[in-house]
């Protein structure tokens, strides 16, 4: 009987039944291939971290300081450290040219020559790379992927008086600095060519060194941390846990998709239970003769269920099968930068489908509860039990002066609530998706950001490739000089502007017991009212600083405590004065009152040159002045605040561009399904209403008209709703990203026509046109149907 | 004056291979003001007869001329406009809006009407006259699942009323209805054929065809034979009617 039963429902509701089964399957793949994705990419960074034989701690220096310890030094005296080494490496200024071609980066490019280092490294084939030939070099995948360079690329490396151009012989998988988001390049070379550059004069200043430290147990890298602050010359240091999350970025795609998969698990759970609700409210003789010859409701409520069991079975095999090439292609991406050792657990993608299966059977189950509420009384009476309804309709035609399609339309919504919210909600949750995806990757590229990178406001940016002269005692005179220079050069042009920069430090924070090693921020031709703050009044003497809320978590420092930072100076007690937020270093900073003095030799980096209009211009001038300024650097890149940003933290943007497009299609292809689904329903359920009202005159083209119209109000409300919730969804889910990074506090830049007006249409349009073409089908409909239509 | 005038009119299913001629050769006139009932046999074909002749189901062969045009050569947009403002249906079953309150249901065709140059608020007041004349204003903002059966046919010969048709096509209308209903549904139908609008309506129940001016016999597609009663007024003897139609009936093998 069961398979009687099933076969007349497949058939009788095509359509249906192959949307449940396709939502299915999309959850069933994509739940199935970012979760492997997930697995395989953690289990294998433990493996590669391993094969590499990265270090329990590694710390990057620059230049010599003259009253600081070296890390070795440091680490060697610790009862606690088991091995620590260092390698020699030299920083390359930004004069790099791929055939021919200035590239600008914004990472710190080292030259490392293979036969020295510590660590090991793989070529694209997971392939230990043992020996580089003389002029080859190895860069990491997402170095390559920024700047455009293929294998076989001519790349010309100018050091002090010594310049050579390299061949890039291949992709390097580099387990400490491999990941997209690390700030220092590594350029792999052969020791040969790399004494080439070393055994120069005057190389002291790009001069630097990689240590590897292994601790007994991972509790003692904090007592590490705390020696190590005693070095000032530090670039970057971190634990090896530190540098396995930075490979986070690799799985945001499997992360987004798991979110995507969970609302799509949502969405077809909606369906089933509309559905359901639908079958079954169809189908109450049946129901009703059912239970009169005595079938007893669990019995019944199987008969209902099964069919969504084979549909689901169904589902679960192809969206399983299609999961494996699907999350291969993911890990294919990944693999260019991690040593993928651990083999794809299908075991995982089989019970990710089973689970969909039980979650799918079960609320099958719960949606069949109804079947309990049918009487035979149902089946006789034709559906009406003698009992009276509540109200339905609210509005009154006879009231308003509307058109009867568009009143019908409205009326609909209002009278059906609770079947038209399903719809509101899938809309909602896909637009919330996409404007949500748009305003984050707008953020990203806006030049408001620029507040959070720890520069003050500015509408240009002269980009600064070579400042390693300035990394000496006389930096800051040299500095200064040179930003009095652009602003003469300005003014003479009739562009009156402020021009600054900003300096940065590593020193160690401290209250009491509690301290933190962290970048350290003094402008030059800034004050410090000009940068943003959460709270608290900007620092005003030289003893005074403002923390990020991350320190002053970290060290428990509020304002009005006083802590100490160690310089090379020695310790000095600062009064905090404000708290800020910031996105470099994980939301760690210091910014100290302009007038503080340090020496420029413990610099671990300075930004570019900023310019900021004094006379307010409006943005097509702006962009006038940035074009002139350009003329008068022209052998510089010149950048807006929003290319500066983008430049800055370009590769986030892009990525997350490219996640822009699987939300929309994934969006699009819900949204239609969803909404063909729910207006199949409505036709199958109004028939009936469609042969009267064709009976008594109503042309195709309104009865067409009435449908479009209540999905086109449906997809209207939620893109209102998406909009008016984009900003506090976008804080709970984006906004976490950006506190990850460090931003406590982010006010979202909505581009308008994009995020409000492009994308929102574009998604009604192609819904209302799927929508439309479904309602055709009500040609078909005859009104001499409308004595034989139950 | 005939204002329908149908001439050898075929209608011919094709199930699964099989031709099946609903309507074979049928011919017959409807005057201006008469009330013609249409019975017969289950499948005999006088639904199809009815629908054919009201233009809401197509024909194989054949012509219907309805107030002097041949409705099947009309193009669907027209024939809806001609359904819309010139006819008026009444069904079996009692179909209606369910998200529509019945007097909102009443005038969904005079406010769809280009035709009917009435304002909004008039063709609401034009509604509501009609369901006073028919004894159920006090309905009028119900929902249609608060109503009875009888209550709602009225409510469905109001809405086919409310565009002032030229003739009323009724399809078993006191099919689902009690007797009592179903003589106020027809009394109702009398008075407004009385008040000059032509009535098509199937029936089984000699009761109802009693009521009518003439009566028109169908077996297999084909008439069998038509009886023509006269005008029913409030003097004629109902059962006298019914007795002699009935006669006629089993005479045809009713």
């Amino acid at each position: 009987m069961y398979i009687n039963i099933l076969k007349r429902d497949l058939k009788r509701k095509k359509t249906m039944n192959i949307i449940i089964v396709i939502f299915i399957i999309l959850a069933v793949t994509f739940v199935s291939s970012s979760v492997n994705n997930m697995s395989v990419v953690t289990s294998s960074l433990d493996n590669y971290f391993e094969k590499a034989g990265v270090a329990d701690y590694i710390t990057f220096e620059k230049g010599i300081a003259p009253d600081s310890k070296s890390p070795l030094e440091i680490a060697e005296k610790q009862p606690y450290v088991t091995y620590c080494k260092n390698e020699e490496i030299l920083y390359i200024p930004s004069k790099i040219t791929v055939e021919g071609k200035k590239i600008t980066s914004t990472n710190s490019c080292v030259l490392c020559p293979i036969e020295s280092s510590l660590q090991k490294y793989f070529d694209i084939d997971n392939n230990e790379i043992k020996k580089i030939n003389r002029g080859d070099v190895y860069l990491r995948q997402s170095f390559l992927d920024d700047h455009k360079i293929k294998i076989g690329d001519k790349i010309k490396v100018p050091l002090g008086n010594v310049s050579k151009t390299f061949t890039v012989a291949g992709a390097l998988k580099d387990a400490s600095l491999g990941s997209m988001v690390m700030g220092i390049a590594r350029f792999l070379i052969n020791q040969n060519d790399y004494e080439k550059y070393k055994n120069q004069d005057n190389i002291n200043e790009y001069k630097g060194d990689i240590t590897f430290i292994n601790v007994k147990n991972t509790a003692d890298i904090d007592k590490l941390e705390t020696a190590l602050s005693e070095c000032n010359t530090l670039v970057f240091n971190g634990s090896k846990d530190l540098l396995k999350t930075t490979y986070l970025m690799e799985m945001i795609i499997a992360g987004v998709l798991l979110i995507v998969s969970v609302c799509l698990i949502i969405i077809s759970l909606i369906i089933l239970r509309f559905t359901i609700t639908f079958t079954l409210g169809n189908e109450f003789r049946e129901i009703g003769i059912m239970k009169a010859i005595g079938i007893p409701n669990g019995k019944i409520r199987t008969i209902y269920t099964i069919k969504y069991f084979v549909m689901s079975i169904v589902g679960a095999i192809v969206g399983f099968a299609v999961s494996i090439p699907f999350g291969n292609i993911f890990l294919k991406e990944t693999s260019k930068s991690i040593l993928i050792t651990s083999e794809s657990f299908y075991i995982l993608n089989f019970i990710c489908a089973v689970a969909v299966v039980a979650v799918v059977m079960l609320f099958c189950r719960m949606s069949t509860a109804k079947v309990k509420k049918f009487t035979p009384v149902d089946a006789i009476r034709n559906g009406e039990s003698g009992k009276r309804y509540k109200r339905k309709g609210l509005l009154k035609l006879s009231k308003l002066r509307i058109r009867p399609t568009v009143f019908m339309a409205v009326n609909d919504i209002i009278s059906n609530l609770k079947r038209y919210a399903i719809m509101i909600t899938t809309f909602t949750i896909g637009i919330l998706l996409i404007t949500i995806t748009i305003n984050t990757i707008s953020t990203l590229q806006s030049g408001e950001l620029i507040n959070l990178l720890g520069i003050a406001p500015c509408d240009a940016t002269i980009i600064e490739e070579d400042n390693f002269s300035l990394w000496n005692e006389n930096g800051k005179q040299k500095l200064e000089d040179k930003l009095s220079d652009i602003k003469n050069t300005l003014a003479k042009n009739n562009i009156k502007a402020d021009v600054f920069t900003e300096t940065c430090y590593k020193f160690t924070i401290a209250k009491g017991s509690r301290s933190s090693n962290s970048l350290a921020f003094i402008g030059i031709g800034t004050t410090t009212d000009m940068y943003p703050l959460l709270e608290g009044s900007a620092p005003q003497n030289n003893d005074e600083v403002a923390i990020t809320h991350i320190i002053s978590d970290k060290i428990k420092a509020k304002i009005g405590d006083t802590v100490n930072v160690t310089t090379t100076h020695g310790k000095k007690e600062y009064l905090v004065t404000a708290i800020y937020q910031s996105m470099n270093n994980l939301g760690e900073g210091i910014r100290f009152y302009q007038d503080e003095n340090f020496n420029m030799t413990e610099m671990t980096g300075m930004s570019d040159y900023e310019i900021r209009f004094c006379d307010n211009p409006s943005s097509a001038e702006a962009k006038s002045r940035i074009e002139r300024i350009k003329e008068l650097y022209p052998d510089k890149d010149v950048k807006s605040a929003g290319e500066y940003v983008d430049y800055l933290i370009g590769g986030v943007a892009e990525y997350f561009s490219g996640i822009r497009s699987m939300v929309l299609i994934v969006v699009l292809l819900i949204n239609i399904l969803v909404a063909v689904l729910m207006e199949k329903t409505s036709l199958t359920r109004e028939r009936g209403e469609t042969a009267m009202l064709k009976a008594v005159g109503f042309k195709n083209r309104s009865i067409i008209a009435w449908q479009v119209l209540r999905i086109f109000i449906v997809m209207v409300i939620s893109t209102l709703l998406a909009l008016a919730l984009s900003d506090p969804v976008g804080q709970l889910s984006s906004g976490a990203i950006f506190r990850m990074m460090g931003a406590y506090n982010i006010t979202f830049d909505v581009n308008v026509l994009e995020s409000y007006i492009i994308y929102p249409l574009a998604v009604i349009v192609l819904t209302i046109f799927a929508v439309f073409i479904t309602t055709l089908s009500i040609l078909k409909i005859r009104s001499s149907e409308i004595n034989s239509i139950e | 004056m005939n204002i329908i005038e149908v001439n050898s009119l075929c209608k011919t299913y094709i199930t699964n291979k099989r031709q099946n001629n609903v309507l074979k050769n049928v011919n017959f006139t409807v005057e201006k003001g008469e009330m013609l009932a249409v019975m017969g046999p289950s499948g005999s074909g006088k639904s199809t007869l009815l629908y054919t002749v009201s233009g809401m189901d197509d024909i194989t062969a054949g012509e219907v001329i309805f107030n002097g045009s041949d409705i099947h050569s009309l193009p669907q947009k027209k024939l809806a406009e001609l359904r819309l403002d010139e006819m008026g249906f009444i069904f079996q079953q009692m179909y209606m809006l369910k998200n529509l309150s019945v007097l909102d249901n009443i005038i969904l065709p005079a406010l769809q009407s280009r035709k009917n140059t009435l304002s909004s608020k008039e063709k609401a007041e034009y509604g509501k006259r009609l369901m006073r004349k028919l004894g159920i204003i006090e309905i009028a903002d119900n929902d249609i699942t608060e109503v009875s059966g009888g209550q709602l046919q009225r409510a469905c010969i109001c809405r086919s009323m409310v565009n002032s048709p030229k003739v009323i096509f009724a399809d078993e209308p006191t099919g689902a209805l009690n007797r009592t209903s179903s003589d106020e549904v027809m009394n109702e139908l009398g008075k407004i054929n009385d008040e000059g609008t032509t009535v098509m309506l199937v029936t089984h129940d000699v009761k109802v065809a009693a009521k009518c001016t003439r009566t028109i016999y169908i077996v297999d597609g084909s008439i069998k034979g038509e009886y023509n009663l006269g005008r029913f007024t409030e003097d004629d003897d109902i059962r006298k009617r019914e007795r002699s139609l009935n006669n006629w009936l089993m005479e045809l093998g009713w």
